[in-house]
């Protein structure tokens, strides 16, 4: 086995002096595989932000990189250990059951009851009640426009106040002092809006991580592990002016993520993501939320309604202004009496609506190019599936949304 | 984006402001090592050459200013905000004593107060700069009073009291007569703001010549105050 593992390390070493990049995500996995611990994975992303950073023409590698690299792949296949490996799949196993338990410290960060929040300008009312984010958890916000979802998570992070109703943070202030130059410290809040900043990318992660306390070396490793998360290398040195819409969001997060916040509010922070940093973004949020080292609250408002279902633990609505908590994603509409499914084809909706008339009692709509198809729980996704198909339908995309937040949306129709 | 001061600096003046940055993030923030470094260093080398220290420093003063400006106040804590005041009360300080015998410019050179309390005045105005509501030509407003304010030669002045008229005309000049509309009132606050300042700062330095007038430091306490209290308030979530 060793010798088989050793091959490996020579034929990526190889990889890694021609095609750099492409090598270095092969030694990834290979560390993922067969590293004992972590650090080494740390250290090749460091590494993969250094090439980055000194070759941004995507030509060679330098030497001393490549010497760095080959020595990583060596102590990988050197301190290879079958029990030491089996003890860390056994320990990331106890972790991951452990998180899906919910054993680990899942504190109240906030809880907030009866807010209430009227402007004097307008009819407009936001009301929420039982409120309560914990560490560990992802909640997911959603709802049509302008129902004051962005008024929630600005009372929520602090920004305004409410006119009824108190929000408290039980873990950073639990004698209740509201001391907010301490608590603003604590709260991540990255709004919709971004603001303006001066300086480059890397002194402002820098700097932001410095205020919060992550200073010396330790500043240097966040910063350079936050921008090669969040594929900022090439940019460390623009400014504000010389970023994309894209890249000003993914900075901002950044900024947000560089200090290890225990509470992390996020306002929209998918709309100008493309497809790839959309998952690459959750999936760093999960991963953070559920860190046994940096466990970490996060209240997620988004349009991108199944990005967020995949990710969140609990789920919240918004319409005209009231929020309704709808509890665990696992267990939602887990009592209903339905199954909805959403789809598009090439038919006109009259044609697919008569096609399905052997089906018996189901219930049909359609909002554009996207159909719904209502059916009683004893015709499954797969029995409908199956049905098109008989019936030589062709299904363009089909999504099962039964246990989706997508039929609260829907309501009125179902 | 590098600024030019950063890019005419020696190597190792750059790597001690990395130095600072990941590890005094708030004394990183006043660039206080740059302003000393061109100021206390570079302008005196100038002076030699032309008999005017202060017709570099200025400029280079006002630079700063706008450049705090433009960076904002980040949320600090009343501690950062203690610590900021203290780094341009020295930055001022050590300005002062070196240019405290040219009587040019100071009415009062062998007073030793003066290395005191005029650092304080002078860093409570720099402070509260990033926080003025307006942009640029209240900027430009506040740094021409603090120099009406710190500058007692007569000449130099008279010429700042021109700029003073100057500055209303251009403002109308800039904008259209729908956006005037629009910003009247804050035309109004300005106007108001240069004429208050303007009575201050005349009064101040008549009283400069009896700097152990208690007025004087009343103003300091009531500037410290305002200012930590400018921290909490800008802390607190708005209504």
């Amino acid at each position: 086995m060793i010798e088989q593992i050793r091959n490996q390390a020579d034929a990526l070493k190889t990889v890694i002096g021609q095609q750099p990049k492409h090598g270095m995500d092969l030694l990834l996995d290979f560390a993922r595989l067969y590293g004992v611990d972590e650090d080494v994975e740390n250290e090749i992303l460091l590494c993969q932000y250094e090439l980055n950073v000194t070759n941004t023409e995507g030509g060679g590698i330098s030497d001393a990189l490549k010497i760095k690299l080959d020595g990583i792949a060596d102590a990988i296949v050197e301190n290879y250990d079958p029990a030491k490996i089996e003890i860390r799949v056994q320990k990331e196993q106890i972790l991951a059951d452990n998180v899906r338990q919910k054993r680990i410290r899942n504190d109240v960060v906030l809880s907030a009851n009866n807010i209430v929040k009227k402007y004097r300008k307008s009819k407009f009312q936001l009301k929420a009640d039982n409120i309560e984010l914990r560490l560990g958890e992802i909640t997911g916000l959603v709802g049509e426009n302008a129902t004051g979802k962005s008024t929630l998570l600005k009372i929520l992070a602090g920004e305004i106040v409410p006119q009824l109703g108190e929000v408290n943070y039980p873990l950073f202030d639990p004698k209740n002092q509201k001391n907010w130059t301490d608590l603003k410290m604590r709260i991540a809040y990255v709004p919709q809006e971004l603001t303006k900043w001066e300086g480059s990318l890397l002194e402002n992660l820098a700097f932001e991580a410095a205020r919060h306390g992550i200073k010396g070396n330790k500043n240097k490793v966040a910063v350079e592990y936050i921008i090669q998360r969040l594929g900022l290398a090439l940019h460390t040195d623009k400014s504000w002016a010389e970023l994309s819409g894209g890249y000003k969001l993914r900075f901002a997060l950044a900024k947000a993520l560089v200090w290890h916040p225990q509470l992390l509010i996020l306002d929209e922070p998918l709309a100008y993501l493309d497809i790839k940093a959309q998952n690459i973004v959750l999936s760093d949020l999960r991963n953070l939320a559920k860190s046994l080292k940096n466990h970490l609250a996060i209240l997620i408002s988004s349009q991108h309604l199944h990005e967020t279902e995949s990710v969140a633990d609990q789920m919240w609505f918004m319409r005209e202004g009231v929020l309704e908590n709808l509890g665990s994603t696992n267990d939602f509409n887990n009592n209903r009496d339905y199954n909805l499914f959403e789809l598009s084809c090439a038919l006109p909706f009259s044609s697919f609506h008569q096609e399905l008339n052997d089906l018996g009692r189901i219930k049909t709509w359609a909002n554009d190019e996207i159909y719904f198809i209502k059916t009683p729980l004893s015709i499954s996704a797969d029995n409908f599936i199956d049905y098109c198909q008989s019936k030589k339908i062709k299904l363009l995309y089909f999504r099962d949304i039964s246990q989706s937040v997508k039929t609260k949306f829907y309501d009125t129709l179902i | 984006m590098t600024h030019l001061y950063k890019v005419y600096a020696p190597k190792f003046l750059n790597n001690f402001d990395k130095y600072l940055l990941r590890n005094y993030p708030v004394v990183w923030r006043t660039q206080i090592l740059f302003m000393l470094v061109y100021s206390i260093v570079c302008a005196p080398l100038l002076y030699l050459w032309y008999d005017s220290y202060y017709s570099f420093l200025l400029l280079g003063i006002c630079y700063w200013a706008y450049r705090q400006h433009e960076m904002d106040l980040p949320f600090t804590t009343i501690k950062d905000t203690l610590l900021t005041l203290l780094l341009y009360s020295l930055y001022f300080s050590l300005l002062l004593w070196f240019t405290r015998f040219d009587s040019r410019y100071w009415t009062n050179p062998n007073d030793w107060t003066m290395l005191f309390s005029y650092p304080i005045m002078c860093s409570l105005i720099l402070y509260f700069i990033p926080l003025f509501p307006f942009k640029y030509w209240s900027v430009l407003v506040i740094i021409l009073c603090w120099l009406y304010f710190i500058v007692t030669d007569e000449q130099i002045k008279m010429e700042l009291g021109f700029s003073f008229l100057l500055i209303p005309l251009l403002f109308i000049m800039r904008i259209s007569i729908s956006a005037y509309k629009k910003i009247y009132p804050k035309f109004l606050i300005l106007f108001v703001s240069v004429l208050f300042i303007n009575i201050l700062s005349v009064s101040l330095i008549e009283i400069s010549i009896k700097s152990y007038d208690p007025i004087f430091y009343i103003v300091q306490v009531l500037g410290v105050i305002g200012a930590i209290l400018t921290t909490y308030v800008r802390a607190l979530p708005k209504r």
